[in-house]
This record gives structure tokens, sequence and C-alpha cells, in this order.
């Protein structure tokens, strides 16, 4: 469901991307592990349709994500970025509905339910907490309906209980909806707990790849913080 | 280092390396220069024009001829008999009375070039208070009657006074409108560069065109929600200040025009500046999607979109028509051309206008793609 095959992106004289490739297929939820400025936001940035790479293709539900008939596949995609924040003076529920409305979809109660808010969720967003925000964002994308979902440090800022939620959601999504899921993350815990498959990243290019039991094997590691170090060492 | 002093040199540093610092500092000093180059032409002009009017007079009194020649030394050309042709030499021509005395009454007849043509010329009064001065008798001013012609036909009060109207409306459309909508516009896009929701919408199957018309419409109808209020204050505010006052014989003299506000000359007034504010819009999101956050977008935009309206200050003290072909006056010389009954004239202007709205909208479409709008750059191929 998601491919992609060599990606090259150049922001001036910086290489982002120097060859990534990777793929996610039906049902799998595939984490992107690096440091700052390994190329995670510009690799998920030209999934999304974003970026067009310098080098390279990506292809996402079969439809290469620099071609004009990406536009009708982004109705199965949802891409939560990094540094979104919601609007301040709209309430939580004007919010989703404006989400859902880029979608042409209609599940109110589903991303009430998901978010958490309760009743807050009629209060103006400016009176949210950095990760009640962060929970509107995710729960108005993960009930869109979309059968790729892209997500960008999805629970950062979000206290341990809805951060536990939030993954319990996209763990579910991903197998009861049949939905292909890149998960990218700083918290090797989450990763590790959520993601079928790991693709260790840095400087642009993919060191690793595994499941994580594999790369805690391959590594002689307790956790894959530990596996991930190491394979950084190793490629540098 | 101190702390005070820490503090300091982290500011001077930071700002001073602000491209935004950098670009409000040349805009202002473009904006200097820019003002002070239209406004001196236009206080040249004016000089030019006060230096260069005639004298008409044909057997006045003593102190009549002694007034005649003080304003042949101020520059004055003189002359036995008034035709209308010397006004297409003349900015103004004096008349002199044969009974001329103290305080004497002096018919001017000026060239129509902008409001301040309404004006009776300054050099009168000096001329008078000169003349009076040798006689030995206090100086006393002039009642000075200004007839204005334009293109060879008389203007009569009523005329005049919609002029001034016309001049007022085409300078809140020409200025106010256009200043309204671009710092709509980066509220507008300010708020999605500060909140990094670019990326979001257009993840999603928005597309970047999409996001541009919305934004076009949502700030159009925002700048036309702060128009429509900044409006009913200024109609409460002129029908304070304005009286206008007909004058039935004046309009009955061979040569008079008829000028009235229609809505067919409105509705020209207005469509141009839509156009124009079409254009300023789509050059304001341009601008905006630059910055980073609205507090930046509100002063940087405005900055920018400041001096193409600069010209609509001249239309206040000079004639449009020397430089009416800059799109940013065509509300008032499209709202001129078709008062005076040159349709031709409006609709070309009318037409410039769209053409650029046209353009601006199609550019915007080009450059602002995905990339532009999440990157802030364009891609390199």
């Amino acid at each position: 469901m998601i491919r992609a095959v060599q990606l090259q992106k150049k922001f001036g004289k910086v290489e982002a991307l120097r060859g990534v490739s990777l793929q996610a297929a039906e049902g799998e939820v595939v984490g992107l592990v690096g440091p700052n400025g390994a190329g995670k936001t510009t690799t998920l940035r030209i999934l999304a349709g974003l970026l067009k790479p310098d080098g390279g293709y990506a292809e996402v539900l079969g439809v290469r994500t620099d071609s004009p008939e990406f536009r009708r596949a982004k109705r199965w995609l949802a891409y939560l970025p990094e540094e979104v924040m919601p609007y301040d003076n709209l309430t939580g529920r004007a919010f989703i509905e404006f989400v859902h409305g880029l979608y042409g979809v209609v599940n109110m109660k589903e991303a009430v339910e998901l978010s958490g808010l309760g009743p807050r969720v009629d209060d103006k967003i400016k009176t949210y907490s950095k990760g009640m925000r962060r929970r509107l964002v995710a729960a108005a994308l993960l009930t869109v309906g979309a059968k790729v979902l892209l997500l960008d440090e999805p629970t950062s800022g979000v206290d341990v209980l809805h951060a536990v939620e939030i993954r319990r959601a996209v763990k579910e999504y991903a197998k009861s909806r049949g939905a292909a899921v890149i998960y990218s993350s700083h918290n090797m815990l989450e990763v590790q707990s959520v993601c079928d498959r790991v693709y260790f990243i840095d400087r642009g290019v993919v060191v690793d790849v595994g499941t994580p039991g594999e790369l805690l094997q391959r590594y002689d590691a307790t956790d894959l913080e530990e596996a991930f170090v190491k394979a950084l060492k190793g490629s540098g | 280092m101190g702390v005070l002093s820490a503090l300091v040199v982290k500011d001077l540093q930071e700002i001073l390396t602000s491209r935004y610092f950098l670009v409000s500092l040349v805009v202002g000093f473009a904006v200097l220069v820019a003002l002070g180059a239209v406004m001196g032409a236009s206080i040249r002009e004016t000089v030019a024009g006060t230096q260069k009017f005639a004298v008409v007079v044909n057997d006045t009194t003593d102190l009549g001829m002694r007034f005649v020649e003080k304003l042949r030394r101020h520059g004055g050309e003189v002359y036995s008999s008034f035709s209308p042709d010397l006004l297409t030499r003349y900015n103004y021509v004096v008349v002199v009375p044969r009974n001329f005395t103290f305080p004497a009454r002096v018919e001017v007849y000026a060239r129509y070039r902008g409001l301040m043509s309404v004006a009776p010329p300054f050099v009168l009064d000096v001329a008078a208070a000169e003349a009076a001065r040798e006689v030995g008798v206090p100086p006393q001013l002039l009642n000075v009657t200004t007839l204005v012609y334009m293109d060879g036909a008389r203007l009569t009060e009523a005329d005049i006074s919609i002029l001034f109207s016309l001049f007022m409306l085409s300078w809140v459309f020409m200025f106010l409108v256009p200043l309204l909508v671009a710092t709509t516009a980066a509220i507008a896009m300010g708020v999605e560069k500060e909140k990094r929701t670019f990326e979001l919408i257009l993840s999603t199957p928005a597309t970047p065109n999409a996001l541009i018309a919305a934004k076009l419409v949502s700030s159009v109808i925002l700048a036309l929600i702060q128009f429509a209020v900044m409006a009913v204050g200024m109609f409460i505010y002129f029908s304070n200040l304005v009286v206008v006052e007909t004058s039935p014989t004046a309009a009955t003299q061979p040569f008079t025009l008829s000028i009235s506000l229609s809505p067919s000359l409105l509705a020209l007034v207005a469509l141009s500046t839509l156009a124009l504010s079409i254009a300023v819009l789509a050059l304001s999101l341009l601008v905006a999607t630059r910055t980073e956050d609205i507090k930046t977008a509100q002063s940087v935009v405005p900055s920018v979109i400041f001096p193409l309206l600069l010209p609509a200050f001249v239309a206040l003290f000079a004639p449009v028509d020397t430089f009416e072909a800059y799109p940013f006056v065509h509300p008032l010389a499209v709202a001129t051309a078709a008062a005076f009954g040159r349709w031709d004239k409006a609709y070309l202007y009318l037409a410039v206008d769209w053409a650029l709205a046209a353009a601006a909208l199609l550019a915007v479409s080009r450059l602002m793609t995905a990339e532009y709008l999440v990157t802030g750059g364009r891609r390199r191929r």
C-alpha cells in the first residue's frame, strides 16, 4: 500500500534524503525511527504528496505521489504533521467538522470519543492544553476513514494515559480496517509496542530494518533504544 | 558580561539578522524616498502652476494697475481681453475689474488640475497686500470667485461639490480598501503559517488552488465586513461635514457640465476597486507565505502594499491625468472618465484592471504549490 523507492531530496545544499526505500503493507504499522534531521519528516511529506522527490519515487495505494492522479488518492490518506496546531478560536467540535469537511465525511461521535475531550469538545481550542490539542488533531484524522495513515510524533506532548489510548487506537485501526500506517517517533518504547516492523534511518538513508524482535536479536540489545544506538554507531 | 548587556546583545543579534527587520528597514526607506519624490513632484507642479498665469485687464483704476503690476512681477502675463484659449496655455487667468478698489472682487478662471485648483491662488493676496502697502492703506484680502474649467467646459459649484465627493470616495476605494484587503489576507495566511496547518490541509483532498481560492473569498468577505463598518462610520462623519450648495443660475450657462454620481459610475468604481483588490490580495497572499506568523505577516504585507498605493495620495493634490495609466489610481481615473462621458477610456481602464487581477491570480496559482506553501521555497529542477 505504501512504497518508497530510493527517495532523494535536497534543500539547497543539504541532502535530506539520499536514497530511502521502505514499504508498508495492508494492516501493517511500520515505525520510522531516527535522530533529528535524519529525514523522517521529509519522507512523510513526500509520501503525503507535499514534496516532490528529486530522485526515486513513492507510491501510495498504487499511485505515484508526484502524479496528478494522486489528488484523488489523497481521499484515503491522513497525515498528522508533527508541529500542527489547531486554530485557537474554533471549538474542538468545529475543528473536527473542518477536517472531516475536507474529506467529505461526517463522523463526529467517533472522533469526540477518540479525542477523550468529553464536554470540553465544545470549548474553544485556546483553552486546551498542548496534549488536548494533539489528541484533537489525531482524533479528527483517525476518523476520516483513511486507508493510509502517516503519523509524525502522534503522541508528542500527550500525557501517558492518553498516549496509551492513541497507540491502542492506531494499532486497532490498522488491524480492523486493513490500513497501512507509517509511525514516526522518538519514543522507542512506543515504537516497540505499536510497530510490526521498524526502519532505522540516519542522515537520509535507511540504516536497518526488521521487526522489533529481529532488531533486538541482531544488535543483542535489551530494548529498541539500545539497538538503535548500536545500529547508528555501526553505520557511522 | 552582565545580564543587561547579554540581553541587549542577544536582542540585537536576533533582530538585526532577521530578514523581516531588514525588509521593513529597506521598505521603510524606499517608501520615504518614493513619498519624497512624489510629493516633491507634486509641489514642483503646483509651484510651476502658480508661476504660470495670465492677467486680463482693460481699463482699470490706478489701484487696479498697481495690483496688475504686482501680479506681473509675480510671473503673471498681461492680456487685454479674456478668451477660453488662455486656459489652454495658463493654469489660471485673473480678471481685474474696471472699478478695482479695496475690498476688491476678482474673478479667477482656473483650469481644473485637481482639487487644489478650486482654491484661490495665494499670489493674489500677496499682490493685493503689496499694492495696499504702496498706497498706504491697510492690506485687505480679496473676494475671489473661482470659475473652474475642464476641457473647455465650465464646472458649476454643484459639479465641484460632486467632484470633491468623487475624489474622497475614490481615495477610499483606491487606498483604504486595498490596504484593508492586504491586512486581512496577511491575517488569513499568517494564521496558517503560525499553526503549521498548510501540511495538514494540503495532505487532504484540498489542492493549493482550492486553498488560495478559499483565502481569496474569505479575505474579500472579511474586508467587505470591515469596509461596511467603516463606510457607515464615514457616512455619519461626512453627513455632519459636507454641505452641497448648488447654483441654479450657473447651471444654465453655456459650456457648463452636469456631473452626477450615477449608479453606473459608482458601479464602475466598485468594479475597478474589486479587480485591484484581487490583485492586491494575490500579492499579499504571496508575501504572507514568506512570513512565519500573524504578527510578522501583518507588519510585512501592508509595508509591501503601501508603496503601490502611494499615488493615491498624489491624486488629492494634483490631476490624475499625468499618471492615470498607473492601475492603482484607476478607480478615480475611471470615475472621472465616466463622469465626463469618456466611456471608451473608462472601459479600457476597467479592462486593464481585470487583466491585472487575472495575471496576479495566475501567477499566484502557479507559484503556490504545496511544496512552496510547506517549505516556503520553489522546487529546483
